[in-house]
């Protein structure tokens, strides 16, 4: 009896060498991305797929909204936490690898991520550090226009024209308004109406707000006419009323917009594959105003999102499952564009092929690269820039404030900022 | 007989006994915040080089953040709006539920029911829908014949729109006054009664000086907790209209997690301590005049 328990014993010692010796294969790998239902769906179908491709890869998804995943992914980088590949806002890249150099890879460093099907200008313009290594990639082209709901245009009889001035821009609105009160020609919030007006101001004087040598704009009549324009869509009934938008932390999710009310919102145009079309919306899309003769267009394509890879235990395979993900044909069926238009050429033509991409998404990223301004420089999208622009947007929402008085804050008080932050 | 071993000592022996919470505290407690002060007099933006900057940051709470500044004084109005109204309302219910009625123990349990739903996220979505412009709360309102309130979009009424969420989570508080009320001798209302006192008379006169400790107690509790508010304006509002709900929390989280000032931020964070110390030690000074307990004399 005796024997027989030893020798089972022993049995199980073995096996249990065996099994951890089993569980050292095993790797187990972290990916972190913020989107909507759609992307969760795709991206967890990928991971599902490498796994069964690579039985030693376990991937862990942590996945959710927009909301506070800048600042999770911003305190696992400073507690070294971080995961092993995790999405970030496109115009972030130098920014991170400035403060955590030791956490993140550099791409140009190694040989298992092809990078050779990366467009290098957006490479350069968005991935690169301040030293000038790539440390992230771009997950899509994302340019911004307006989403159109063809819906309102049918219900008020008031088509939204191919181009149009700003002028143009607040008559249309008037006629569709008055076509029915209950309908809008376009909602906002503080950050589309930052952005959009950043793009007439653009237009106006060939500057962003912040230009690349960290100056801030100080045309003061160009300002005042973009703030006019922007208050005399509320007073024109142009604009949903900021009393009922302002509710939606998620533009996208605007019950307005949802019940066909609302004919246009400005953003990214990946924020396509977000918006609920069950209410029998028709979505298109549109150009931004344009002055005549403008020398700058205003028309921003910058990448949706950047990828970065940890620099950690895990780099090696990291890079192999990111090789995959962004260059391997069966990937790119699976995530199709839900990501926006995929950045990587041989992917982007294998969905145009196969009629994967969204048509409107493509149709409007196309439009946009034909005229495109390129990239806003990067301070434009700090969040502390942010935290001063978007409640002075505010404040002309509600129209607390007048263009000249808001026009004068931001050439006095955003230096001060930006000197604090260069 | 020989000596106790220093173990055997009952001294020791208890602080054996507390040894996990003592290292429970020196790790997750007094460690981050001696680390906080620390980075306090720092410019710590969360990379690897930071340089000690003396009391710049606490200069520029008070002299060059208008932000800050702002968000101070609208916590103030939070916790002057909240505290009072939520210990009113906590006081009245209690008195309501400190009778000897059938089921009334129902009612002491659904009365207590939002404390522990509590200010979580989920009820501050809640509260988002309640009273948007075309929330439950104006479609009654419009039912009746009435223009809608802009409770969460308009910068005069927002605060307190928020500050009814507080309130309706009078739970605990009630409580507290409950177990207070029962403490009041039946005696005194008798004799009260035989004087010819009113049941108006009577509170004043009787109840409240005799609560008065608990009543000590609530306040300190409730304004500790409304300086700390910041979940409901962050999800119900994100601070707006216009600022208007924009505590100082708000702003010590925006300037920690999104500005990555965490030097900064610690400063916000060790203002706002002493502002409640203060405050605190304020309300028990006070209370010399109007606590009243039971071992005093007079």
């Amino acid at each position: 009896m005796k024997k027989l328990l030893s020798t089972i014993l022993a049995a199980a010692m073995v096996l249990s060498l065996f099994s951890v010796a089993l569980a050292e294969e095993t790797v187990t790998l972290r990916f972190s991305w913020w989107g909507g239902d759609s992307r969760h769906e795709a991206t967890l179908a990928a991971i599902a797929r490498y796994e069964e491709l690579n039985p030693h890869v376990k991937i862990e998804a942590e996945y959710q909204g927009y909301d506070g995943y800048n600042e999770k992914i911003l305190t696992q980088l400073s507690g070294g936490t971080q995961p092993d590949m995790f999405q970030i806002i496109g115009t972030i890249s130098a920014d991170y690898y400035a403060s955590f150099p030791d956490r993140i890879a550099r791409l140009d460093e190694q040989e298992l991520f092809d990078l050779t099907g990366f467009e290098k200008a957006f490479l350069d313009s968005f991935c690169v550090s301040n030293e000038g290594y790539i440390v992230s990639v771009p997950t899509g082209i994302n340019s911004y226009n307006f989403i159109l709901n063809k819906t309102v245009e049918e219900k008020t009889g008031v088509e939204v024209p191919d181009s149009w001035t700003w002028e143009e821009f607040i008559e249309v609105g008037k006629a569709m308004h008055e076509a029915d009160p209950n309908c809008y020609l376009i909602t906002l919030s503080d950050d589309p109406a930052n952005h959009l007006l950043r793009s007439y101001v653009r237009q106006m004087t060939g500057l962003w707000t912040i230009s690349e040598d960290n100056t801030v704009i100080t045309d003061r009549d160009a300002l005042v006419t973009a703030f006019t324009w922007l208050q005399a869509l509320y007073t024109e009934g142009v604009c949903e009323p900021v009393e009922s938008s302002r509710a939606y932390s998620e533009i996208t999710t605007n019950k307005k917009l949802l019940n066909n009310e609302v004919a246009m919102i400005y953003g990214g145009s990946s924020a396509i594959a977000n918006i609920d079309t069950s209410n029998g919306m028709q979505l298109d899309f549109a150009n931004i105003p344009m002055i005549p003769g403008a020398e700058k267009t205003g028309v921003i394509t910058q990448p949706a999102q950047c990828m970065m890879i940890s620099n950690n235990e895990n780099t090696e395979e990291t890079l192999k499952f990111a090789n995959w993900f962004f260059n391997d044909p069966e990937a790119a069926l699976i995530l199709k564009d839900s990501r926006g238009v995929p950045a990587v050429d041989s992917v982007r033509n294998l969905l145009a092929a196969e009629g994967l991409l969204n048509p409107i998404l493509a149709n409007a990223v196309s439009a946009a690269l034909e005229v495109t301004d390129g990239p806003v420089y990067v301070l434009n999208e700090n969040a502390e820039v942010y935290s001063f622009l978007f409640p002075l947007m505010e404040q002309l929402c509600y129209l607390a404030i007048t263009p000249e008085e808001a026009a004068d804050m931001l050439i006095e008080e955003l230096p001060l900022i930006v000197e604090g932050l260069v | 007989m020989r000596k106790a071993t220093l173990l055997e000592k009952r001294n020791n022996m208890g602080y054996v006994y507390i040894l996990p919470w003592i290292i429970g505290f020196l790790v997750f407690q007094l460690y981050p915040l001696l680390t906080s002060l620390s980075y306090s007099f720092t410019d710590y933006n969360m990379g690897s080089d930071f340089r000690f900057v003396g009391i710049e940051n606490y200069v520029k709470v008070f002299m060059r953040d208008r932000e800050a500044r702002a968000s101070l004084f609208t916590t103030f109005k939070y916790v002057f709006m909240s505290v009072p109204l939520k210990l009113i309302s906590a006081l009245l219910v209690a008195l309501l539920l400190n009778q000897q009625l059938k089921g009334i123990n129902f009612f002491r349990a659904v009365y207590y029911m939002p404390s522990i739903l509590g200010g979580s996220v989920a009820i501050a979505i809640l509260w988002r829908q309640l009273f948007a412009i075309d929330g439950t709360i104006n479609q009654l309102i419009t039912a009746l014949g009435f223009e809608p309130v802009g409770f969460l979009t308009d910068p005069d009424v927002a605060l307190f729109t928020i500050s009814v969420l507080s309130v309706w989570q009078f739970g605990s508080s009630m409580i507290f006054f409950l177990a207070a009320l029962k403490q009041v001798p039946k005696s005194l209302y008798e004799a009260a009664k035989v004087d010819g006192s009113g049941p108006i008379r009577n509170f004043f006169t009787i109840t409240l000086p005799l609560i008065s400790p608990m009543t000590l107690f609530n306040i300190v509790m409730q304004m500790i907790n409304a300086f700390q508010e910041y979940t409901a304006p962050a999800v119900i509002t994100n601070g707006g209209p216009l600022k208007s709900t924009q505590v100082l929390a708000m702003t010590l989280y925006n300037n920690a997690f999104s500005y990555r000032k965490m030097g900064y931020a610690s400063a916000i964070s060790w203002i706002l301590f002493v502002v409640i110390i203060l405050f605190t030690a304020l309300v028990f000074r006070s209370s010399a005049a109007w606590a009243f307990y039971n071992d005093e004399e007079g």
